[in-house]
């Protein structure tokens, strides 16, 4: 039997279109400038991602260059793929505190904003999907 | 395209806004939808906007006249809707938001199932 613990349960939150998915709302700010201010955002956990990925309207809104940063292609399963830049960025939950993530910013307008598996490696995360709801507990 | 609209006893009308900075014509629809009361957002504490989401779910599906378009939520009151958040977000701020928060309105589809990317 191997049992983990987690500090923090979450129901998934309904989202506009009815259904329910597990999501954080989250204070994100830019590390580098931080003077641009906050924004207060949804983000979907996605184990299938490899990193995360925010709009791209999002970085502008915290003053961030776009066409600065490492630049990376996100691939969705079709094969086509999503330009993006890296961003250092400070992520803040009521519950869970504080995290420091480079985080990709799409180049063309995304729906969801993406917690990837970068997010996943600062926190252990638990999911019980009949029940809907998932666990967390900050820096594993 | 300007829209009118009533949610749940809250009269919602469209108002012009300046943009600061010169935008894509493509994304220069904005549009500020209520003032900020004079207190102003409270929100420069992290809060889970509790609130907000509590209201989200109740209106969902009044919520749906602004499908396709991102949202600023401050309270019971929409302040913001348009195709492009960093645009809300500064018209948010004009309008006394500190931290204005903001979120996608996606489409009630029932024969749509979502990927994450």
């Amino acid at each position: 039997m191997i049992t983990v613990q987690y500090e923090r349960e979450f129901s998934y939150p309904y989202d506009q279109d009815g259904q329910r998915y597990p999501r954080l709302t989250l204070r994100v700010s830019n590390t580098v400038d931080p003077a641009r201010g906050a924004l207060d955002i949804d983000a979907y956990l996605d184990s299938g991602a490899q990193r995360s990925l925010f709009d791209g309207g999002i970085g502008r809104a915290l003053g961030i260059n776009l066409l600065s940063g490492e630049q990376k292609h996100f691939e969705s399963t079709t094969g086509s793929s999503l330009a993006a830049t890296l961003h250092p960025v400070r992520l803040e939950h009521v519950e869970l505190g504080a995290f420091e993530l480079a985080v990709g910013f799409s180049s063309s307008r995304i729906k969801r904003n993406l917690l990837g598996r970068d997010f996943f490696n600062l926190a252990q995360i638990g999911f019980r999907e009949h029940e809907l709801t998932f666990y967390i507990t900050p820096k594993p | 395209m300007t829209k009118t609209v009533v949610i749940k006893g809250h009269v919602v009308g469209p108002r012009t806004v300046e943009l600061a900075e010169p935008v894509p014509s493509e994304t220069r629809e904005v549009e500020v939808t209520a003032r900020v009361p004079d207190e102003g957002n409270a929100h420069d504490r992290v809060t889970g906007r509790s609130r907000e989401l509590a209201w989200r779910q109740s209106n969902r599906d009044d919520l749906q006249a602004f499908a396709g378009e991102w949202v600023v939520l401050e309270g019971e009151q929409i302040i913001a809707h348009g195709p492009d958040p960093a645009e809300l977000v500064a018209a948010a701020r004009r309008s006394g938001v500190l931290v204005p928060y903001v979120f996608f309105v996606d489409r009630q589809q029932s024969d749509v199932v979502k990927l994450g990317l």
